[in-house]
């Protein structure tokens, strides 16, 4: 019970923060294409 | 708990905050620029993560998680979930704004996003909100002390009180950050000693016999996180709602991002402050399942409030039990000292210095910062020896705050219009008062309103701004307008 609530937890922070920068790099990604169009 | 031990544990927080305190007071001089409230900008990642998990990690991760595991099971474990998905959030986007913005509080940017008047109304609020956290943590410090020793909550809270004074009245924003660092140490060592020696001393095999026993009882759910269909629904979600949009706009949460380094500090610093805060829940479940399971505690009366807490007192030794003390008041008392800090900062820069002495040199606002941390935290000590209820505060007051998120967001993404920002706060804070004092949402047919003031809030707000902004326009965000300057990406 303790290593099955432990692990889980575990994997599902680890992956709230790696899909938090893969969604962050896009949005800064798009961010500076967006300025680079408007600078054209 | 034995005397001798309860002296050690005071001893240990008096030597560590107090000398540390100390000792960063005579390093850092009070007259340079934003040293008190923001630890002259140049905090390091460790310590930013620290106290960025420790800000939103109180008396509602311990006293409140025991509780809710104890009538849902492991699915209690998303009310620290939800902060780990809080705190991407602000590292990742508010408090990486505020850093480039180079605000000092939260209604500060409004104030360059909108108007005066915008800064002026949410600083009331945001105080008076911050205020009524606070008595609940001071509440929280009484309560843990009174079922780990014989004193009274109010005893417990006065003690916890002045703790919680001297964590940040000698050197401000950087003795928070620097006791959080050492404290966060005695916390998981506690947490994580804690509930080893539970296991060894949990009858017929340990935590395996734990889950046998919820699995015989064909409660095999309890053990999920993901819980039932209907309670990752109506409880998950909720929690996840209700956290992001109101902390992540919160000055506590904001004001270590604000004191970092660098942006890449904030950001960097994620990896270290969501597993601090997201495990400690993860341990309070454990512990909580562990004590429902013993008839000896599910048969008590009030066990979900004190079951666990007499689970930890019957079966650890006191030198353990004198740890685990010292680990909650680590969590409870870096909670109680920052929400003590945002205040006097709030009151201090957005209402002293911006109505009255714009021109106040940088000791005069360290002493009136100093001045009102011990006033309002002398009154929410007074505050809580009425006891209000503790999580229905929470949810009640987090509500005030959710208009706040939307008129940040539109003025610093997409555009602004200070009277659409008004009337949303407006409308909002005029649903929130309708929605908690008069019979409308029982005559409805909603029959447990006060846990929906979140979304009441959130509904009004983002409706008013949306629709508001569409027909009445405005100009573009605060950040893309200096995105357009400077030529840089979100």
């Amino acid at each position: 019970m303790f290593w099955q609530i432990f692990l889980q937890s575990l994997g599902l922070i680890i992956a709230i923060v790696v899909a938090g920068r893969i969604i962050a790099a896009l949005a800064r990604r798009s961010g500076r294409s967006h300025d680079k169009n408007r600078e054209r | 708990m034995d005397l001798p031990l309860l002296i050690g544990v005071l001893a240990y927080e008096i030597i560590v905050i107090v000398g540390l305190g100390l000792w960063l007071q005579r390093r850092h001089s009070a007259a340079a620029r934003d040293e008190f409230a923001l630890a002259g900008r140049d905090l390091p990642v460790p310590v930013v993560a620290v106290t960025l998990a420790l800000t939103v990690l109180g008396t509602a991760h311990i006293l409140g998680v025991f509780e809710m595991t104890w009538m849902m099971g492991a699915i209690a474990v998303w009310f620290s979930i939800a902060h780990v998905i809080l705190l991407t959030f602000v590292c990742l986007g508010t408090g990486v704004w505020v850093r480039r913005l180079g605000v000092a509080t939260v209604p500060e940017l409004l104030d360059r996003a909108y108007t005066l008047e915008i800064r002026l109304m949410v600083s009331c609020v945001m105080a008076g909100v911050l205020f009524g956290i606070l008595t609940v943590e001071a509440q929280g410090i009484g309560i843990i002390f009174a079922t780990l020793t014989d004193w009274s909550i109010q005893t417990g809270a006065i003690v916890g009180g002045v703790l919680g004074i001297l964590y940040v009245i000698f050197a401000g924003m950087r003795e928070i950050g620097w006791v959080n660092l050492v404290n966060a140490i005695v916390m998981y060592a506690g947490l994580i000693a804690a509930t080893a020696f539970v296991g060894l001393a949990l009858p017929d095999g340990g935590y395996a016999a734990v889950g046998e026993s919820y699995r015989l009882a064909g409660e095999e759910s309890a053990l999920s996180i993901w819980g039932t269909r209907d309670l990752f629904m109506n409880f998950a979600l909720v929690n996840v709602v209700a956290v992001v949009f109101s902390q992540s706009v919160n000055q506590m949460l904001l004001q270590p991002a604000m004191a970092a380094k660098s942006e890449s500090t904030i950001r960097k610093a994620l990896w270290i402050a969501a597993p601090i805060n997201g495990m400690f829940g993860v341990f309070a479940v454990i512990l909580a399942l562990a004590a429902r399971a013993q008839p000896e505690f599910a048969g008590l009366p009030d066990a979900p409030k004190i079951g666990v807490t007499t689970m930890l007192v019957d079966y650890l030794p006191p030198w353990l039990g004198a740890l685990l003390l010292a680990s909650f008041l680590a969590a409870i008392l870096s909670t109680f000292a920052i929400i003590a800090l945002s205040i006097a900062t709030i009151f201090t820069k957005d209402i002293f210095q911006a109505l009255y002495a714009p021109k106040a040199s940088e000791r005069q606002l360290t002493f009136m910062i100093r001045l009102v941390i011990i006033i309002v935290a002398g009154v929410a000590i007074a505050v809580a020896s009425l006891l209000p209820p503790i999580l229905a505060a929470m949810i009640w007051l987090f509500a005030w705050l959710v208009p706040v998120f939307w008129i940040l967001i539109a003025g610093l993404l997409w555009r602004r219009n200070s009277f659409v920002a008004g009337l949303t706060l407006f409308s909002a804070w005029t649903a929130n008062f309708v929605w908690s004092f008069t019979s409308l949402p029982l005559q409805l047919g909603f029959e447990n309103p006060g846990a929906l003031n979140a979304y009441v809030t959130a509904l009004v707000s983002a409706g008013v701004v949306i629709i508001g902004t569409i027909v009445l326009g405005g100009r573009p965000g605060l950040l893309r307008e200096t995105f357009s300057a400077s030529g840089e990406g979100a």
